[in-house]
């Protein structure tokens, strides 16, 4: 260059020191002659903000650069992952790619997303750990989350998912698009919040509650997308300090590298909510990103929140309670937000604003307190998963003390699953992912170990003892509820609902355990416990107890007192939802189809069966446990019906969805494959029958290794029955001796033990050694005859058979 | 101060002073853990549009460093990082244009490493520019150099910068407005020789 650097910056900054009216006239006075250094210089000025901006577009391009995808992993039109077949690109994103698709297997028409990782996001091992993940993650069933149907690894490494496809639009425009005034977004919004709350009490955290992962359909209905998939990748490479999510709304901790928790969803619920309402985020518009890190300072990562004026002031607060720089500085659960929220609508004073308060509307409060504690209660109660409508029960004093007592409780449980939530979080596992086995067995641990109230401690090894059950789990849920049972016996402790939910909980194990003598005389002393507390009948939980004791009698198979109580459960249930319109109600009905079936009853059975799961397929979607056992169940009923054509129909589907929705390991997955076998049998396809029949049989023993097992008794049964079917008499031997011993154990019930006794005179039949025969269908009679009516189909079945065989003699 | 200071922040000090032999040895191991850090990144944000070098740079630095260190070894770190940022940046973009032109096979394990962060073309031809121009800067004073790595990659503010450099905020001021200004009306468009 001709020019020297040195007088070049002298003049071009006391150049931009002068107004800028002058600026030209002075670079064309100092530089005199030097004709480039005059071009260079007024080039550079005319262009001062251009450069300014360039640098700072330039740098985010580099960084946007690095975080760019990757060459995808190629998903095209037409391939094949799992059962669905690619349809369409639709979009790529930071990390993944999505794609229409649709169902392949030619079972039903159904339309998926599938959001492709890029290859590289995981190494294999961690995609393949994921997997038992993502069969947790697709337990959330919830009207406005997003279904995860299937997760799985395509032939180049990448893991995938398979999504509900949802057409709907980004929630803010949505918002912005019906003109929606700030009720009908704050309805909106506690359908979001609701959801959050929900996955948070299947101990799974959002963190990426950005508009684009909530789409609202036509019909307004709110869809949260991405469940648990910026928890699951969190961890990244490195596993440490690295954080999945968009850095707009990312929480302080977040960008701390700190552990997460429900109160940073909180925190993204806050942002979204000012989003929603003023249409932007509450974030200085010159908080540059850029700017965002200059600090050395980590807190100065943070930018403050500046909440719109415009918003009215008790939103402003309780938006301001959720972006509190601190976690325990918000609400510490999405419950709690929503319950503020509640307030606003409800003209109460919102928690967020307490100090703030006129006298009056604080007297106000003061008076109404107890109420609104019950409301904590209640929402509180939704995340240890222990629905306690005490609002409900009215007003009592007693009930009241009970509330209060019970939130202490309740709070306890709560904090102790949060400490729960952050240890399952990666950054607290050095990079190793911790499955929600893992930290379910970590939180027994420190439930055992607890020191405080007993009343405390009972909750937490209950909710525990609960979720070990609920993820299929018996030996440790009888680990834990062995220890409940331990300490409920303690008379010193007090009685609350809480101890009669834990006592429920031993019964239920009981029942799992098929010891229905048992389970059906500890729900005996539930029912005494509830009226000893006063509690009403006309309430969900008490008709819970009842739907429970009437399908344990329904196990053993005394089905008037099954029908009386479950005749009971539906008249109580149709008074507390007079639209009938819920999920409670599809179970009753379900059950009482099964009673029926079990009466041989087959048209009733139907009839109640399609209607429980046209419930359930209405409320809850395909892809929930309910529509499973309607499916199952139904299935079993048109096959002895005699219509094997729709058993295998039903069937086909229970199977489906059953893997989907729980895996192979499952006890729905084994009744389903039970189902199919049964049916295959039927239309004397004996190996499609034998090969559903053995998988039953590896799941029961899987699930249930011990000596005495029952429950393999079911898949002994069916095997012995296929191989009288195909004269394999090595193969009978076997099973039959398997299901005599099997059958000695007191847990047995008598039908099982017929079926057995059955199966073993068609041998002896068809050996022709008519005495050996005889005495089967005279065991098989013995045992129909202890739980069934005389008339009863089965009976007279055995009765033909012992007939043939005297007139034969 | 009672800690033992790690290892790294012994040689920070004196590299980002201009020290080749300390920069020597702190240079790879920073190097190293951009190249880490960047890619974790990469996978782990879905919107990017926040993201910037200066973040990247300060996950570097929380993880190098065990404690909390002092402002000062922070801003020193800053202006090292700044320089293998750089390094990162302009070797990703040459593979990058390598590629482009079908040739370079790529033999080291960091090559292999700088090619799997994903520089689009044009990011890469504008970084080159922007590099060589910066040198034409630097043959005249270092000191540009150093005032645009800490402004630039790594975001100091002008008072940081001019304490990591020694020098006077006026001087980072006055340096980098004019820098900036000369580099952007340089780019190859503007045809300014």
């Amino acid at each position: 260059m001709a020019y020297s650097l040195e007088l070049l910056e002298q003049i071009y900054e006391q150049c931009l020191s002068l107004p800028g009216e002058e600026r030209v006239a002075f670079i064309r006075g100092a530089c005199g002659d030097q004709e480039e250094l005059r071009r260079v210089l007024l080039l550079m000025l005319e262009n001062e903000q251009q450069s300014a901006d360039y640098l700072k577009q330039l740098q985010q391009t580099l960084a946007g650069g690095l975080s760019e995808r990757q060459p995808l992993p190629e998903l095209n039109p037409g391939d094949l992952l799992g059962n669905y077949r690619v349809a369409e690109f639709l979009a790529a994103g930071g990390m993944s790619s999505v794609y229409l698709a649709d169902r392949a297997d030619g079972q039903y028409e159904q339309r998926v997303v599938i959001k492709c990782m890029n290859a590289g996001t995981l190494r294999r091992k961690d995609s393949f750990a994921r997997i038992g993940e993502q069969q947790i993650l697709a337990r959330l069933r919830h009207p406005a989350i997003a279904t995860l149907y299937d997760a799985g690894v395509t032939p180049g490494g990448a893991p995938y998912f398979v999504m509900e496809f949802i057409d709907g639009l980004p929630v803010d425009e949505w918002v912005k698009h019906k003109n929606l005034n700030l009720n009908q977004i704050l309805k909106i919004f506690e359908q979001i919040a609701g959801a959050v709350a929900y996955a948070h009490s299947h101990l799974i955290l959002h963190l990426d509650l950005k508009p684009t992962n909530i789409l609202v359909d036509s019909n307004g209905q709110v869809k949260l997308l991405d469940f648990g998939i910026a928890t699951g990748f969190a961890a990244g490479k490195s596993g440490q300090r690295s954080f999945a999510g968009t850095p707009a709304i990312a929480a302080p901790e977040q960008l701390r590298g700190e552990p997460v928790s429900a109160a940073t969803d909180v925190y993204q619920l806050g942002m979204l909510l000012h989003k929603l309402i003023s249409g932007n985020y509450p974030l200085a518009e010159d908080a540059s990103p850029s700017e965002g890190f200059t600090r050395f300072n980590p807190q100065s990562l943070i930018r403050e929140p500046e909440i719109a004026s415009g918003i009215r002031p008790e939103i402003r607060a309780i938006i301001g309670k959720c972006l509190g720089k601190n976690p325990e500085e918000r609400y510490t659960s999405p419950a709690e937000l929503l319950r503020d929220i509640r307030n606003y609508q409800q003209h109460y004073p919102v928690t967020a604003l307490p100090y703030s308060l006129k006298y009056r509307a604080f007297k106000y409060y003061q008076r109404h307190r107890t109420q609104v504690i019950s409301i904590t209660f209640i929402m509180l109660s939704l995340i240890t998963g222990t629905v306690i409508s005490l609002w409900q029960a009215g007003q009592a004093k007693a009930q009241r003390d009970l509330a209060v007592k019970s939130e202490e409780v309740s709070t306890a449980t709560r904090n102790f699953l949060l400490d729960l939530f952050m240890a399952a979080h990666p950054s607290k596992t050095k990079g190793d992912t911790m499955t929600v086995f893992q930290f379910l067995d970590k939180g027994y641990h420190e439930a055992e170990a607890y020191k405080g109230s007993p009343e405390i401690k009972l909750e937490m090894l209950t909710t525990i003892g609960k979720l070990y059950r609920s993820l299929g789990d018996y030996r440790k849920s009888k680990d834990v509820l062995d220890k409940v049972y331990a300490m409920a016996k303690d008379s010193s402790l007090p009685l609350s609902l809480s101890y009669v939910q834990a006592i429920q909980q031993l019964a239920l194990y009981q029942r799992d355990m098929g010891n229905y003598d048992s389970a059906s005389s500890i729900m005996k002393q539930v029912f005494r416990l509830y009226s000893e507390i006063g509690h009403p009948a006309k309430d969900s939980l008490y008709t819970a107890s009842l739907k429970y004791h009437a399908y344990i009698y329904r196990s053993l198979e005394n089905n008037d007192s099954a029908t009386a109580l479950i005749r009971r459960t539906i008249a109580l249930e149709e008074q507390i939802w007079p639209d009938r319109n819920n999920i409670n109600l599809a179970e009753s009905y379900y059950i009482l189809g099964v009673i029926h079936r079990n009466q041989g009853q087959y048209e009733e059975a139907i009839e109640n069966i399609s209607r429980s799961l046209e419930l359930c397929e209405n409320i809850m979607g395909t892809y929930f446990p309910g529509t499973i056992a309607n499916l199952n169940t139904l299935s079993a009923t048109y096959s002895q019906a005699g219509n094997p054509e729709a058993a295998l129909e039903s069937s086909r589907r229970a199977r489906d969805i059953s893997f989907r929705l729980y895996g192979e390991n499952h006890m729905e997955t084994a009744t389903s494959a039970d189902n199919l076998g049964r049916i295959f049998l039927k239309l004397n396809e004996t190996d499609s029958a034998y090969h559903y029949f053995i998988r039953g049989l590896n799941i029961r023993h899987t699930l249930f290794p011990e000596k005495d097992n029952v429950h393999v008794m079911i898949s002994t049964n069916n095997l012995l029955s296929l191989f009288v079917k195909t004269q394999q008499p090595d193969s009978v031997r076997k099973y039959l001796a398997e299901a005599l011993k099997v059958g000695e154990s007191p847990k047995v019930q008598a039908r099982q033990r017929a079926v057995t006794w059955w199966n073993a005179g068609e041998f002896y039949e068809q050996l022709a050694i008519p005495d050996s025969a005889r005495y089967c269908y005279e065991k098989a009679l013995a045992e129909n005859r202890s739980y069934l009516p005389e008339e009863d189909s089965r009976v007279q079945a055995v009765l033909a058979r012992l007939n043939s065989l005297g007139a034969g003699n | 101060m009672a800690v033992t200071p790690d290892p790294i922040f012994q040689f920070i000090r004196p590299a980002s002073q201009g020290d080749a032999g300390a920069m020597r040895k702190v240079f790879p191991l920073i190097y190293s853990e951009l190249f880490a850090i960047a890619r974790n990144i990469r996978f782990n944000f879905h919107g990017i549009d926040t993201l910037n070098t200066t973040a990247i740079i300060h996950e570097a630095y929380l993880k190098l460093s065990s404690n909390e260190g002092q402002w000062e070894s922070k801003a020193h770190f800053y202006a090292v990082a700044a320089k293998a940022m750089r390094q990162v940046m302009l070797n990703a973009a040459r593979n990058k244009q390598r590629e482009k032109r079908g040739g370079g096979a790529v033999t080291s394990s960091l090559d292999e490493v700088e090619n799997q962060l994903v520089l689009s073309p044009a990011a890469s031809e504008k970084l080159i520019d922007f590099d060589a121009l910066l040198k034409q800067l630097e043959e005249k004073d270092t000191l540009y150099g150093r005032i645009v790595e800490c402004r630039f990659f790594s975001g100091l503010s002008i008072e940081e910068t001019a304490d990591v450099l020694q020098v006077s905020p006026a001087t980072v001021k006055r340096k980098w407005q004019m820098a900036r200004a000369w580099l952007y009306v340089h780019l190859p468009r503007y045809g300014v020789s």
